[in-house]
Formats: structure tokens, sequence, C-alpha cells
């Protein structure tokens, strides 16, 4: 029965755990321009998510390494510093979004102005990270997360014309009123917003924070080929909801508020409550997640001690790093830049990255003084090329499609 | 053989240019003034309408609200700082102006309403008043873009043919 | 140079070394180095190797150089960027207090004994010791 339970806690919070502000929005606006035209990328993203987070949890696990450690090990000092700054500055402004995230929930919430919850946001989220268990933070936003299912309840009670969205969703391409390079340029940011790489440190490190040994990856795997699909689904119910209510009336969204008008639209106040507190959830979850994420990469490239489970006094260099993130997302957020903004910038530029996280996770994946046996199998390594290259297209092509689309205007 | 890729490499360079001017021409830069105010519009009616069928939180409401407001002043600057060169792009101007400010105001008289000012059920009419004008402009703002766009990838390539033809 | 050919060979040289022998590269540099009771101290972020000269021309057949110490804090940017720093501001860990050399690099000794973790404690007892609830378990 415990186990049973334990399973069952693993994928419900790996499903709360997927979406975060960047899902939210850019599953969103993605819908309210293109309906359904780019849930194939979502279903891309999410096995893409599914095969490297699992990939680096089992180095994690075999190794008893976290990623970053053996990303500098393996590409050396000068390879490793240029990961780590490019690694670190997107994680820095997806922090960034996140605690602005979480001051947009508030403000729909209250209608306080966001710029007085930001402090309050940034707060909480210093505190939560300073005291309380890893697991114990995980599990709580993760099961609170849950309730952004209400999206696909929404998408239900709004009784679309399903053979329309279906249509749009299986003859994926441009509409005729959007160009070409619009369309690619959200392809981008969708698929950024699903594998965005602070995902694969913290769950490389959290499986050191948890103690895994090899005996645990058969539950982790469960977790992750379960909780993700079904977290890409809620996406996808996200953008469902703005294509049936926003698209026909032509609003292009552009911020948070217009996020939950559909569901609104569904199920009044009741299902408006609900998403409400599954967007905090969402982004409060992930803007700790990042933060520690921020935490770690430094840390384990320098060879600082790191983690939740020793007391802050042990790690101090570690919980420093990580109390200068939140204030520098706070300063940066303070001088009134559109949250919504940062974040579509965040999930961009996580396209840009994907590369340095994931070619070296498949190197040390192969390595035999790492994994002895426990290397990748030639399936997981042919599934894993084929996303790099995936990966390599997008990155490339992620900066030329921002400036010739005005960052999709 | 030289000359021929020359001669490709001058249309292309042209062909991208009017691509980039077309991109940012006086109706194009209005159109999506347009756009934009209009999806700002529509958000402002849709949440008036929720919130009078007790849909939605008040405070919801009115953060809406607040966004949609935000976007509207956001497109009235884009549309008053655009530069026009014929007089019917100044038409055009003036009258996404007019609309864009029609809208602004229905906003802040439903923001107002959200306060306890005025009744928000007598905004709903005006809000869609100005969502149904914004949209005629939008239509009228994309023809004339495409217009622009064409015409201007047009004279962009006449003189490369000419310089082709003296050539040869 | 690495173990597997160290064991293959006859070291019938008398010059040969009498302690382990690793490769600089893969072995060492940049390895994570952890501390008596597993805590993490620093990465290896170079070496300094007693028996050769800095500059000197290493001729075939000399004897393998030893390690004297692992370096580290301002050594990695001067491995980064280039230079050297004088030997008075280099932060080592002295190669005697090593215990073991797996993925990672063991020492035998705590991490509060050893000057080159004196940021960490600094860090530790003038700001986040002073933090309330820095000096417990998280809950």
């Amino acid at each position: 029965m415990k186990k049973l339970f334990a399973v069952a806690l693993g994928i419900l919070t790996a499903i709360g755990g997927f979406v975060d502000i960047g899902d939210l929005v850019t599953n969103a606006v993605v819908g309210s321009r293109f309906g359904l035209g780019l849930a194939w990328v979502v279903l891309v993203g999410v096995v893409g998510i599914c095969v490297y987070a699992q990939m680096s949890g089992r180095v994690a696990a075999v190794s008893g390494r976290a990623t970053f450690e053996i990303i500098r090990e393996r590409l050396g000092p000068r390879a490793g510093l240029a990961n780590l700054a490019a690694s670190f500055l997107i994680n820095l402004l997806t922090v960034t979004a996140e605690i602005g995230g979480v001051a947009l929930a508030l403000q729909l919430a209250t209608s306080v102005d966001p710029m007085w919850w930001i402090p309050v946001a940034a707060f909480g989220v210093w505190i939560v990270i300073w005291r309380a268990r890893f697991d114990l933070l995980e599990n709580v936003t993760g099961l609170l997360g849950l309730t952004l299912i209400v999206f696909a309840v929404a998408l239900f009670m709004l009784s679309p014309d399903w053979g329309s969205l279906a249509d749009q969703a299986l003859r994926p391409g441009p509409p005729a009123d959007e160009p070409v390079a619009t369309y690619w340029f959200y392809a981008i940011a969708l698929f950024g917003a699903a594998m965005t790489p602070y995902e694969v440190f913290f769950f490389s490190s959290g499986a050191i924070e948890e103690k895994w040994t090899e005996k645990d990856l058969a539950k982790s795997r469960l977790n992750v080929l379960v909780g993700f699909p079904l977290g890409g689904l809620l996406s996808i119910a996200i953008a469902g909801c703005a294509a049936v209510v926003l698209l026909p009336a032509s609003i292009d969204v552009t911020s948070l508020s217009q996020v939950v008008l559909p569901v609104a639209e569904a199920g009044g106040k009741v299902a408006l409550s609900f998403a409400i507190v599954g967007i905090l959830a969402a982004t409060f979850g992930a803007a700790l997640e990042t933060t520690l994420s921020s935490g770690y990469t430094l840390a384990q490239y320098f060879g600082w001690s790191w983690g939740k489970f020793r007391r802050p006094a042990r790690a101090a260099r570690f919980h420093l790093a990580m109390i200068v993130c939140i204030l520098v997302a706070v300063a940066i957020l303070a001088t009134g830049v559109d949250p919504i903004l940062v974040t579509e910038y965040s999930v961009v530029f996580s396209a840009v990255a994907l590369p340095l996280t994931y070619l070296p996770i498949l190197i040390i994946a192969n390595d035999r003084e790492y994994m002895g046996d426990k290397v990748n199998g030639r399936g997981m390594n042919l599934v894993g090329t084929i996303y790099l290259v995936i990966i390599l297209v997008a990155a490339t092509a992620a900066i030329p499609l921002l400036i010739v689309t005005g960052a999709g205007a | 053989m030289a000359r021929v890729a020359t001669s490709v490499a001058v249309v292309a360079v042209v062909a991208l240019a009017a691509a980039l001017t077309g991109c940012a021409s006086a109706a194009s830069t209005l159109n999506d003034a347009t756009g934009q105010g209009l999806a700002a519009v529509q958000t402002a009616a849709l949440v008036v309408e929720q919130e009078l069928d007790d849909r939605t939180f008040p405070t919801t409401a009115t953060a809406t609200l607040g966004d949609a407001r935000r976007e509207l002043v956001a497109a009235s600057t884009a549309a008053s700082e655009t530069d026009v060169t014929a007089s019917s792009d100044a038409e055009l101007r003036e009258a996404v102006l007019e609309a864009l400010d029609e809208g602004l105001r229905a906003v802040n008289d439903a923001r107002d309403a959200m306060a306890g000012l005025g009744s928000l059920e007598a905004t709903l009419p005006s809000l869609e008043q100005a969502a149904e004008q914004l949209e005629d402009l939008e239509a009228q703002a994309s023809t004339a873009a495409q217009t622009a766009a064409a015409s201007t990838a047009g004279a962009g390539a006449e003189p490369s043919a000419g310089a082709e033809v003296g050539r040869a | 140079m690495n173990d597997e050919s160290a064991q293959r060979m006859p070291r019938p040289d008398p010059r040969a070394p009498r302690g382990r022998v690793l490769d600089a590269h893969l072995h060492l540099l940049d390895r994570q180095v952890l501390d008596r009771d597993g805590t993490p101290v620093t990465t290896i972020d170079d070496l300094e190797l007693d028996g050769i000269e800095l500059g000197a021309r290493i001729e075939p057949g000399s004897p393998a150089p030893s390690v004297a110490a692992i370096l580290t804090g301002p050594q990695l940017l001067m491995r980064i960027f280039g230079g050297h720093a004088p030997a008075a501001r280099r932060i080592s860990i002295p190669w005697k207090l090593v215990a073991s050399v797996g993925t990672t690099v063991r020492l035998g000794v705590g991490a509060d004994s050893l000057d080159a973790s004196w940021v960490e404690r600094w860090v530790s007892r003038h700001i986040i010791g002073r933090i309330p609830g820095g000096r417990h378990d998280p809950e």
C-alpha cells in the first residue's frame, strides 16, 4: 500500500512539475494564434525530455555524480566554463520569469499590482529553499500543480468542435494569415519550453539529494514515462482552451490574465480558482527548481559543498549563490519589465542552450568508467542521437528566427 | 557565368531588402497595432461578460482589464509613432488612432465600473462597437500592407532586371 | 601511461616511480575532491608536480614526475586564461593527504582542517551562519 502510494505520488508530482510559466504562456500564445497546429511539437518535446531526464537520472544513480560535475570532468575547464556561463544565465532568466509568474498569479487572485508581490514571492522562494526538506518542497508544489488539470476539464466543458481541433492537430503547418517564419519560431519556443535544461540539472541533482541507488531507477523511470507525457497532455489542453475561446475572438495572448479566460468561460469561479491555485503552485515550484538548479550548476562546476540534505551552514557558498540569484531576479523584475516577455525570451534561449546540456549527458551515459555495464543500450543511443540532431537544428535556427520574426510579433 | 551569379545575388539582396522594408511599412505597423488593440478590446469584452454572469472574480476581472488597458496604450503609442508617406496611410493612421482611443475609453469605463463608478453593463456595447471598428480597420490595414509589400518588391526587382538587360 | 598499461608492462627500469602511475589529465584534473566524510571540498583545478622544471625540456626516458599537491582557487583562472601565480598565492592540498583516487579523489582528513576550504568557512561563519535557521537541519 505504502509502495503504491509512493509510485502514485511520484507520478503525480511529475505531472504537476512538468508545467511551468514557460509552458503556460507559450502554449496559450500558440493556441490563440495557431490553434492546435503546433501540438505535435509538444509531443516531440515530451519524448525528448523523457529520454534525457531518464538518462541523467540513471547517470546520477549509477555513478553517484551530478550532471555538471561530469560536464566539467569531460569537457575540461574551458568548455565547461563556457557551458556553465550559458546554462547559468538562461537559468537565471528562467528564475526571473518564474518569480514574475508567481507575482502575476497573485495579482489575478488579489488584483494588487504584481510589483508589490515580487518581493513577497522572492522571499517565499528563499524561505522554502532555506528551511524545507527536499521531498517536501517537491511533493507539495507538484500535488498542488495538479489542479492545472482544470484546463483539460475546461476543454471538455467548452464542448468544442472536436473534429476541427483534430484537423488542426493532424494537419500541421502555418495558417494562411501567419508567416512561415513565425510558425517555426513558435515551434522552437514550444520545444524549448518543453525541454528546458533546468529540468535535467534538477532531476540529476535531485537523484543525489534523495540518495538514489540503482534500485530506485525503475521507480524514476515510471515517474518520468507516465508523469511527463501526462504533463504534456496538460500543455496541449492549455493550447486547446486558447484555440477554442481566444482564437475565434482574435485575442493573441500577451498576459497571464488571458490564459485563464477560457477556464472561467467554461467553469466559472470554481474552475477559475483551481486554475489560479494551479498556476501559483506550478510557477512557485518551478521557481524553487530553477533557483536550486542555479546553485547546483555553480557548486558542481567549482566543487563546492552542495545539497538540501546538508544544513545551510555546511553548504554555505551554495546557499549564498542562490540568495544572490534570487536578488538578481528581483532586481530585473523591479525594472518593470513584463514577466511574460522575460518568459518568452527564456524559452527561446533555452532552445539555444539545449545542446550544451544534452550532448554531455549522452556522452557520459556511454562512458564505462562512470556507468560500468549500465551504459546506454543501442536503442537508447539511437533515440538520443536523433534528438540531438533535432536539438542542434532548433538551437541553430532559434536566433535567426528570433530576429527575422521580431520575436514572433 | 560570373555575371549571372552577380545578378542573382543582386536580385536576392534587393528582394531581401524589400522584404525587410516591406515588414516595416506604415500599413503593416498599423496592421499590427490594430491587431494588438483588437485583442485587448475583445479580452475586455469577454471578461466584462464573465463578470456580469458572475463567472469570474472581481479581482481577476480588474487585473484583466488593467492588462487590456496597458496593451491598448502600447498599441496607440505604436500607431501614433508611425511615419507615413502616403495620404491614404495618414488617413488610416487617424482612423486607427480614433478607434484605439474609443476602445481605451471603453476599457477605462469598465475599470471604473469595477471600482463602483457607473454601470458595467453599459460598457459592453461600447466595447463591442470598438471591437467592430478595429476589426474593419485591421482588414483595411492588412490589404494596404499587402499592396505596399507587393509594390516595394516590384519596384526593387525592376531596376536590377534593367541592369541585367543593359549589360547583356 | 594509464593503469592498464602500467600493469601489463614489466618495469625493469630502476627509475620507474614507486607509487601508482596516473594519467594526470584523465584521472586527476577537474575531478571532485571529497573529504573524509564525503563532503565536497573543491575540484582539482591544477596540480603541482615534483621532478620537472617549469619550461625545461623533458628528455625522453627521464623519470616520471610525482604529484606534490592539488592546487585550487585562482589556479583555475590560470589554467583557463594562461599565466601563472606566484607560489605564495597558491592554495594547495598536499598530496600526502589523499587517501584514494577513483572517479573522485578522497582525502583522509576533514574539510575544515584545510586551507583550501577557507572561503567556504568564511561564507559560512560570516554570512550563512548568521541568518536565522542557517545552522539547523531543514524541516
